[in-house]
């Protein structure tokens, strides 16, 4: 077992405020887990303080290769369990019998908590942290629905802006716990068919702030050939008013990930269960991610909680106007809404959502066509909010010549369904 | 032409209001590239990150300000900025946030684009990156970052935020910098902007900006209309 210097017990890293047993606790059971799962020190990473620890020794010089990286894809490891994590019961029947207590996830929209919607499985505990609720004594699994923002505009393979975090939560348990976790989601992967000689981990820690209270992180990225599937945090110090600091221990991966990597093939094939391949991969992630939105109660408007799903149906309509596509998106929509209502509990019915995402993409729609004519004509400001025909109608009584009104929208790929 | 350049001495969504209206109302097609990287934060915290800019930039009117978000500066986003009116860099770490734009290289696409036209919004990190040095803030350089020189948008000038003319902590820090430096400061208090645009500086907020010389006792305040500092550059 070769452990790099920095990460032994002896140059222990100091944080402040807290006695240095915690870290020397977190390195020693650190220590003991990768020793057991044969994992081995490779090479610390970009000059940065991150270390890489792989099992398949053979497999370390192409572990950065880009040509080796990936090889789910044309290889897939086991389709067939991958059907499996389609049924949310499997999980929680799987975690709940390992001993864990199940939750059921928060809905996507926040209220009175530190982001407008839930990015990550960890905000089960959000009023334990944050409000000083009771903590919980068990460890507590939940598989989330959660809306990231910050990859709206790099949706590709592997990325989307709305995903299941499945997650095991625990608080002021020990390190051992922590990595007994671990070692747990390390077996469900195993039970489903991934091989050990294929994940490397990355090790770092960093400083981090949630809300107003600084902490301090220690993580392990969890890849498999290459792909990032998962990460535990183990957060040492995470402040408190009227009580002692909090140690978190933060456990999960995304779903569609560890489904992709089980079924092979491309990643919004399995997103859409292999039935939509003619989109583009905006298309499906956009359609997919306001269905969870319409679903979850949250109406367009240009601030707060409807500002994402405005600015998500702008996104979603450029990129049908740059494929030049009359798509009816409504069957995706219809899809997906019964994708999500498998794992979280909608407030608006499947119709009205799917009405919801529909006018205003027609309202986005109508805003790029008024936008374009207005490089030629001044008086052309009318309502956008009516279906494009009826707009299209009220252009003629502006001086907008129709003949050219009619260019444009077929320049855009011609009026939304 | 060059752009509109805004810097802001830092402080909360209610106290850069003005600024931030002012800033709002000038883009054309209210798109802007929004960059937290000065902040290490994780996915949640920069999710945090856009609740903030949404709600601070959106509070004008009822149009759509369309805000994207990018935290990774090796994105392509960088190399076609002209897509944007504007790029809003915003507050943390100074020697974290000019480590992360030189060694990405996006310096370049960000001088290029101001030069163009494009507006920039920097929020006190984001403001102090503008300016000939950032050594103004030099307690910040918690991990010997190797980056000292800024992306020297004012001329000569270097900036400093979160000024408070009641500190003599940071009037020190000013002094330090101008004996070491020999080049000028301009110090933005909470809550006040400053707007450069075509080598002239105008000022919005209730307290006043100071420009701070080499060897020159008094401090100069700076005018809320328009005050030239054509004769410092060089």
């Amino acid at each position: 077992m070769t452990v790099h210097p920095k990460m032994t017990i002896e140059n222990k890293n100091k944080v402040e405020d807290r006695p240095d047993i915690s870290i020397c606790a977190y390195q020693q059971a650190l220590h003991d887990f990768l020793s057991k799962n044969n994992f081995v020190s490779f090479r610390q990473l970009d000059e940065k303080e991150i270390y890489c620890f792989v099992t398949g020794i053979q497999n370390v010089k192409d572990l950065f290769n880009p040509k080796e990286k990936f090889q789910f894809i044309k290889n897939p490891i086991n389709p067939e369990s991958s059907r499996l994590l389609d049924n949310p019961h499997f999980l929680y029947e799987y975690f709940k019998e390992k001993g864990y207590k199940t939750s059921e996830p928060k809905p996507i929209v926040n209220s009175n908590g530190t982001t407008l919607f839930i990015s990550s499985g960890v905000q089960i505990l959000e009023n334990v942290f944050q409000n000083e609720d009771q903590i919980p004594q068990e460890h507590i699994f939940v598989a989330q629905p959660v809306f990231r923002t910050q990859y709206i505009e790099f949706v590709d393979e592997g990325i989307s802006t709305s995903f299941i975090n499945v997650s095991i939560e625990s608080i002021n348990k020990t390190t051992a716990d922590h990595f007994q976790n671990l070692q747990n989601l390390l077996n469900f992967f195993d039970a489903l068919g991934l091989r050990k000689n294929d994940y490397h981990f990355e090790i770092d820690h960093k400083d981090s702030k949630w809300g107003d209270k600084k902490h301090r992180q220690q993580r392990i990225k969890i890849y498999y050939q290459g792909l990032e599937i998962g990460d535990a945090l183990f957060i040492e110090n995470f402040p408190q008013n009227s009580r002692d600091y909090l140690q978190i221990s933060d456990i999960g991966f995304g779903l569609e990930r560890l489904k992709w990597v089980l079924r092979g093939g491309s990643y919004w094939e399995q997103i859409t269960s292999g039935a939509c391949t003619d989109y583009t991969s905006k298309t499906i992630d956009f359609t997919r991610t306001l269905s969870l939105l319409a679903g979850s109660g949250v109406v367009p408007h240009f601030k707060a909680h409807g500002y994402r799903f405005r600015l998500l149906s702008k996104r979603l309509t450029e990129e049908c106007i740059r494929e030049k596509r009359r798509q009816d998106l409504d069957i995706l929509a219809d899809s997906f809404y019964d994708q999500w209502s498998n794992w979280t509990r909608f407030t608006t019915p499947k119709e009205e959502a799917i009405n919801l995402i529909r006018r205003e993409r027609v309202r986005n729609f109508n805003a790029e066509l008024i936008s374009r004519l207005k490089e030629f004509y001044y008086d052309v400001d009318v309502d956008i909010s009516k279906p494009t025909e009826e707009v299209v109608m009220l252009l003629r009584g502006t001086s907008a010549n129709p003949k050219h009104v009619q260019d444009i929208l077929q320049e855009m790929g011609g009026p939304i369904k | 032409m060059n752009g509109k350049i805004f810097l802001s001495g830092g402080g909360s969504e209610k106290d850069t209001y003005d600024f931030d209206k002012e800033f709002v109302n000038s883009l054309q097609s209210r798109k802007i590239l929004y960059v937290p990287v000065a902040m290490e934060r994780d996915p949640l915290g920069y999710e945090s990150c856009y609740d903030w800019i949404i709600s601070s930039l959106t509070q004008f009117n009822d149009k759509l300000v369309d805000i994207t978000m990018c935290i990774n500066l090796r994105n392509e986003v960088f190399s076609n900025l002209d897509r944007f009116d504007a790029v809003y860099i915003g507050g943390g770490n100074t020697y974290r946030l000019l480590d992360e734009i030189y060694s990405a290289g996006i310096d370049k696409h960000l001088s290029r684009f101001i030069d163009k036209g494009g507006s920039y919004y920097g929020g006190s990190a984001g403001a102090i990156i503008m300016g000939k040095s950032i050594d103004t803030v030099l307690e910040e350089n918690d991990k010997n970052y190797k980056y000292h020189e800024g992306l020297k948008k004012a001329g000569c000038y270097s900036f400093i935020a979160h000024f408070d003319i009641k500190n003599d902590d940071k009037i020190q820090k000013i002094n330090t910098f101008l004996l070491n430096h020999k080049s000028p400061v301009i110090a933005i208090p909470e809550g006040t902007g400053l707007i450069i645009e075509n080598k002239s500086i105008r000022t919005i907020g209730k307290l006043p900006a100071f420009a701070f010389r080499p060897n020159e006792k008094k401090r100069e305040i700076i005018a809320r209309s328009f005050f030239n500092f054509l004769r410092d550059e060089g």
